[in-house]
């Protein structure tokens, strides 16, 4: 914290982090529509458009496009176990978008009539790689085999100094994930599947054809300066 | 204020000349990439030295207004706009260059905390420049701050003028020198005895490899790119400085593309993520070269380089005249056929290697670099001219 010089009392400093704290916040907001904004013109009339899962800075940059007046057709994909994707079709059918909620296991099947691809972000690393949903990794490898341009959306905050080399160098990772541990038979494996599955996964940058964040539009390769600049003060 | 009464435009002189430049556009009596970007850096600087302006920011909207309804006249030419955006970036760099003296430390850097495209790129040029500053981040009185920023800002009305024409001048010097400059990385790039394939007609590749053969023998196959057949003046242009040169149809460029050491090619733009906008058949040879592992080097000024990204493949080609293609005398088949004739080819960045800038040669991911460093404060103007 910059401004905090060192004959500060312990309440001003206090009173210094709270209105940065305030300010982030309000900002924060912001940040999910300068998205929409930066994005919002890739998605043009006749577009078939598909989205992983629920993430409300795509809703926002579909609503926007909406707004725009553009005509455009989504395929959700279900996103197991949780099945968000559910509940990012009712949305889109409730603006009068036509969607389709398609398997996870179908996207390969549907990939040639897609036009563009679009996922949320959880978190972006350095490398310009993007942690997300279970479920993006496949989805960026299905579309870069069938050519289709892969977009992730990120605002600026999302940015992480992490700089994994495989999926299990996430934070998230546990070592019993998927490990085969059984104390004793499984009798219900739905919820063996809950809870043994892993929730997110990383995305390469080889894979990510852009960001859009409220810094402006990005190559993978522009995310570390951004984050160099961030992290600099 | 710092300009005579005869220098600065009267009322209707200003809106003429941006009348006069905007029909030469639509006429389409500019021709050439660069003879462009000079017509329009020259408006500009004009307009900058006779145009009463007060302070920064009202410059900055009168740019940003000619710059729209330039942009309006000729939607496609993305010259203009990179020339906009350049003439932008050098205003807004001059003025927060001497805000950064101006403030204290602590306020830039709460200005960069608050998120916002334009002001964040403001605030994190701050902290870069508040590291080389000694004066800032220091404790000082405000009285003495005051006094201090009242002082500069009349200094900057006098010098800040000609400070900014001076700027222009030296970027519309850059232009002029742009494609010499290139040509002088030609040695870089092609070694001895290589056999290079190029494309249409680029004054900027002639240079490139008259700039090369003067050093070296090389072997030079151009690919002829009809309908326009601008290959042949190419082969010529480039014969008269006796360099070996074949010319070769369109359709011959795969099955020579193996023999082929390396393929040069102009490009009329290059967008932001990477890709050119090029002549018509520049994709082709490009996926050809990229079968046969075959590098790519794309010779493009700066001036080229567009802050734009491409939404769509065609979003920046013309279609021109189908007549070169099938003539309009064809009575009988001209019913029944569709014929286009498009102007430029779009060449996506995973087949380009090297883009070559009067600076030396760049990979395409490095773009946002150059692009951040040439047009970062002018990117808000982009989405808000795409929009129209």
């Amino acid at each position: 914290m910059a401004r905090l010089s060192q004959g500060q009392s312990a309440e001003e400093c206090s009173r210094a982090l709270i209105q940065a704290g305030s300010e982030f916040v309000q900002g924060a907001g912001g940040c999910r529509d300068r998205v929409a904004e930066f994005g919002s013109a890739f998605v043009r009339d006749d577009h078939t458009i598909l989205v992983h899962s629920y993430s409300r800075v795509i809703m926002g940059l579909l609503r926007r496009a909406v707004k725009q007046n553009k005509r455009f057709r989504v395929y959700v994909t279900e996103s197991r176990p949780d099945q968000s994707g559910l509940k990012a079709a009712e949305e889109l059918q409730a603006l009068g978008v036509p969607c389709e909620v398609v398997l996870d296991a179908a996207v390969g099947y549907i990939m040639e009539k897609v036009d563009l691809v679009l996922a949320g972000a959880e978190g972006v690393v350095e490398s310009g790689g993007l942690i997300n949903k279970i479920g993006t990794y496949q989805l960026a490898i299905v579309a870069k085999a069938a050519k289709k341009p892969f977009y992730a959306l990120a605002e600026s905050f999302k940015f992480v100094r992490l700089y994994p080399l495989s999926q299990y160098d996430l934070p998230t990772h546990r070592s019993d994930l998927l490990a085969f541990k059984d104390t004793k038979p499984t009798e219900d494996w739905l919820a063996r599947l809950a809870a043994t599955n892993p929730m997110l996964d990383y995305t390469p940058p080889e894979l990510i054809t852009l960001l859009f964040t409220d810094l402006g539009v990005m190559t993978p390769s522009g995310v570390s300066d951004e984050l160099i600049k961030f992290y600099l003060d | 204020m710092s300009s005579t009464k005869m220098d600065v435009f009267s009322t209707r002189e200003l809106p003429l000349l941006i009348e006069s430049f905007v029909s030469q556009l639509k006429r389409g009596q500019l021709v050439g990439s660069k003879t462009v970007a000079m017509n329009t850096a020259n408006l500009l600087r004009e307009i900058v030295s006779r145009s009463p302006w007060e302070d920064i920011p009202s410059l900055t909207t009168l740019l940003k207004a000619v710059g729209k309804r330039l942009l309006r006249a000729q939607p496609r030419e993305l010259i203009i706009f990179n020339v906009v955006c350049r003439v932008l970036h050098i205003v807004n760099e001059d003025y927060s260059s001497v805000e950064v003296v101006n403030e204290e430390g602590p306020m830039s850097k709460k200005k960069g905390s608050a998120s916002g495209a334009s002001s964040a790129s403001k605030g994190s040029e701050t902290p870069a420049m508040g590291l080389g500053q000694p004066g800032t981040g220091q404790p000082r009185n405000l009285g003495e701050q005051v006094s201090q920023s009242m002082d500069r800002a009349t200094l900057n009305a006098f010098h800040l003028k000609s400070l900014l024409i001076q700027e222009i001048m030296d970027y519309i010097l850059e232009l002029e020198k742009t494609e010499v400059e290139i040509a002088d990385n030609a040695r870089e790039h092609i070694h001895s005895n290589e056999i290079i394939l190029t494309c249409g007609r680029s004054l900027t590749v002639e240079k490139f490899l008259k700039n090369a053969a003067s050093k070296v023998k090389i072997h030079v196959i151009v690919a002829e790119c009809a309908p326009t057949y601008d290959g042949h003046e190419q082969a010529q242009a480039l014969a008269s400085a006796n360099i070996d040169v074949v010319v070769i149809p369109d359709a011959a460029v795969f099955a020579i593309m193996s023999r082929v050491n390396k393929v040069i090619l102009g490009a009329h733009a290059v967008l932001a993520n990477g890709g050119l906008v090029a002549a018509s058949g520049s994709h082709t040879i490009a996926a050809a070269a990229r079968h046969h592992s075959t590098q790519v080097v794309v010779c493009a000024g700066l001036y080229k380089y567009s802050p734009m990204f491409p939404f769509d493949d065609d979003r920046f080609n013309t279609l021109v005249s189908p007549d070169a293609v099938l003539p309009y005398g064809d009575g009988e088949l001209i019913d029944t056929v569709d014929v286009s004739n498009p102007r430029y080819d779009y060449v996506p960045p995973e087949l380009v290697d090297i883009l070559v800038d009067h600076t030396g040669g760049h990979l395409p991911s490095y773009l946002y670099r150059l692009l951040q460093e040439n047009y970062a404060q002018a990117k808000d103007l982009a989405w808000n001219i795409q929009d129209e």
